[in-house]
């Protein structure tokens, strides 16, 4: 019986020891996370804000690599029922899909019709 | 209180009475759990990293449109969007690709003002390593222009810990930038910052007031406004897209984890059925027996939930998303060359606590219920 408490006592003192182990570990990648806000901060006020889907490249899907350079995937396979994903550079993250950021520009023609 | 405190011990013990089976279980937690949480800090990382991209890009990204598509904008723009009330700075900027090298290379070419008379490029880290530049390795001329062609020196790489898009990048000068790709007075977009609730307006003047023509036939352009709202928009419809996807396979990976550990943890089985049988026929009642379950499956949740953050930990600093980040990162590989981003608090690891849960309750505390409602003979034949 009582070796049955110890091992009991021994699980829930490694439960509250990976605890603290856990939070300190976040503590310490916020704290990171804090660091590299300012590099990241750095690089984008240098190239004027550049970046945002899950592209790496710029020559295969530059509206992944950023709708705000470019505003069409060269993959859109449009007319084919969910062919804005059709792009194997969108990946499976991030952030965006093509109809989305074509969106934008629909927006802009109708202002313009409007204008107009 | 105290009974049931006593109760939720004995399911803290029931752990320690059967060690492989509790370590099997929690092994099975890990290897569902590591993943996912791998995965969703990856994709919070990178929606960290575009949400730092547009906090520090400008308020308006302007473009010219001819056919719906993306077209350069000329130079004496600056001047007409200057003009505008509201308006604090107005910078040109070239963004373009090009390919370098005997592999042809693909890189993207960014280009702002700047005091420099020479071609010095700062170059992605992981372009750099594909063609082994140095600080201070010139570049022989990777383009044909009729102003002549020169050798770029690289005056910096870019480091690894920057932002990934830094990957593949060349940063040079305005000039330099319109020198490589054979233009004079054109540029891709204009980044205009303006005063503080001013956005809306400059947006509206520039799209009714800038006249833009193309340099080629004369034409009126369109104008594209990008604001910093626009891109902010896109950040969590995107998000729950995207990420919806991720956690859809993991819905279809849970349910069979359920039944993974509903055999793993023996709840389901003759044997735990039996345990329970004596338990009522020594006194137990049917109330108690869940709850003893539930301590059981808390702990055992606990302790893969906790395991997996740490495992997530290890596979995301020191291995650098191995594998998983190509699901994300385009480009990335199984084995990426750049500082993936990954963001582990709060939310990766609120959902791996709350996905333990969910999977060692669903697949223990029904069993122990349908056991503990039944008659002792019964579950114990």
């Amino acid at each position: 019986m009582k070796r049955k408490n110890n091992s009991t006592r021994i699980l829930l003192g490694s439960l509250a020891i990976m605890s603290i182990f856990v939070s300190v570990l976040l503590v310490a990648d916020q704290r990171r996370m804090q660091a590299h806000r300012h590099a990241a901060g750095s690089f984008q006020r240098l190239v004027g804000g550049l970046g945002f889907g899950s592209a790496t490249d710029w020559s295969r899907c530059a509206h992944s690599f950023d709708p705000r350079v470019s505003c069409e995937c060269f993959y859109d396979a449009g007319p084919l029922p969910g062919g804005a994903n059709f792009c194997p550079y969108q990946t499976s993250s991030v952030l965006f899909t093509a109809r989305q950021a074509s969106l934008l520009t629909a927006t802009e023609s109708e202002e313009h019709a409007a204008d107009l | 209180m105290r009974p049931i405190f006593e109760i939720a011990l004995t399911g803290v013990a029931a752990v320690t009475m059967h060690p492989l089976r509790s370590f099997v279980t929690v092994f099975c937690l890990c290897s569902v759990l590591v993943p996912y949480a791998v995965g969703i800090a990856i994709s919070q990382g990178i929606q960290w990293e575009a949400q730092l991209s547009i906090d520090h890009g400008a308020d308006l990204y302007v473009s010219g449109l001819q056919f719906g598509k993306q077209a350069p904008i000329p130079l004496s723009a600056v001047a007409e969007v200057e003009a505008i009330e509201g308006v604090t700075s107005v910078v040109p900027r070239v963004v373009g690709g090009v390919l370098l090298g005997k592999e042809q290379v693909s890189a993207v070419l960014v280009g702002l003002p700047a005091d420099s008379g020479t071609h010095e490029l700062i170059v992605g880290s992981e372009f750099a390593r594909r063609l082994e530049l140095k600080v201070g390795a010139f570049i022989p001329p990777f383009y044909t222009s009729d102003r002549g062609e020169r050798i770029s020196k690289v005056v910096g790489i870019f480091h690894a810990d920057a932002p990934f898009w830094q990957s593949n990048l060349i940063f040079t000068t305005l000039d330099a930038a319109n020198h490589i790709f054979d233009q004079t007075q054109l540029v891709t977009d204009l980044l205009v910052d303006c005063r503080s609730g001013y956005g809306p307006h400059v947006r509206e003047r520039i799209l009714r007031d800038v006249q833009v023509t193309n340099a080629d036939d004369n034409q009126r352009l369109r104008l594209r406004v990008v604001t910093r709202e626009d891109m902010q928009a896109l950040l969590p419809r995107g998000l729950l897209h995207r990420e919806g996807l991720f956690n859809l396979h993991y819905v279809l990976l849970a349910v069979a984890s359920i039944l993974v550990v509903l055999v793993t943890s023996g709840l389901g089985l003759a044997e735990r059925s039996r345990e329970i049988g004596i338990l009522k026929a020594t006194g137990w009642q049917t109330d108690e027996v869940p709850l003893r379950s539930f301590s059981e499956s808390l702990v055992i949740a606990l302790t893969g939930a906790l395991l997996a953050v740490l495992l997530a930990f290890v596979w995301l600093r020191f291995i650098n998303g191995w594998w998983i980040a190509g699901v994300f990162i385009s480009d990335a590989g199984a084995s990426p060359t750049f500082t993936i981003p990954y963001r582990l608090a709060p939310t990766p690891v609120i959902l791996t606590v709350v996905l333990s849960i969910v999977i060692t309750m669903t697949g223990s505390l029904y069993s122990a219920w349908r056991a503990a409602i039944a008659t002792p003979s019964s579950v114990m034949r």
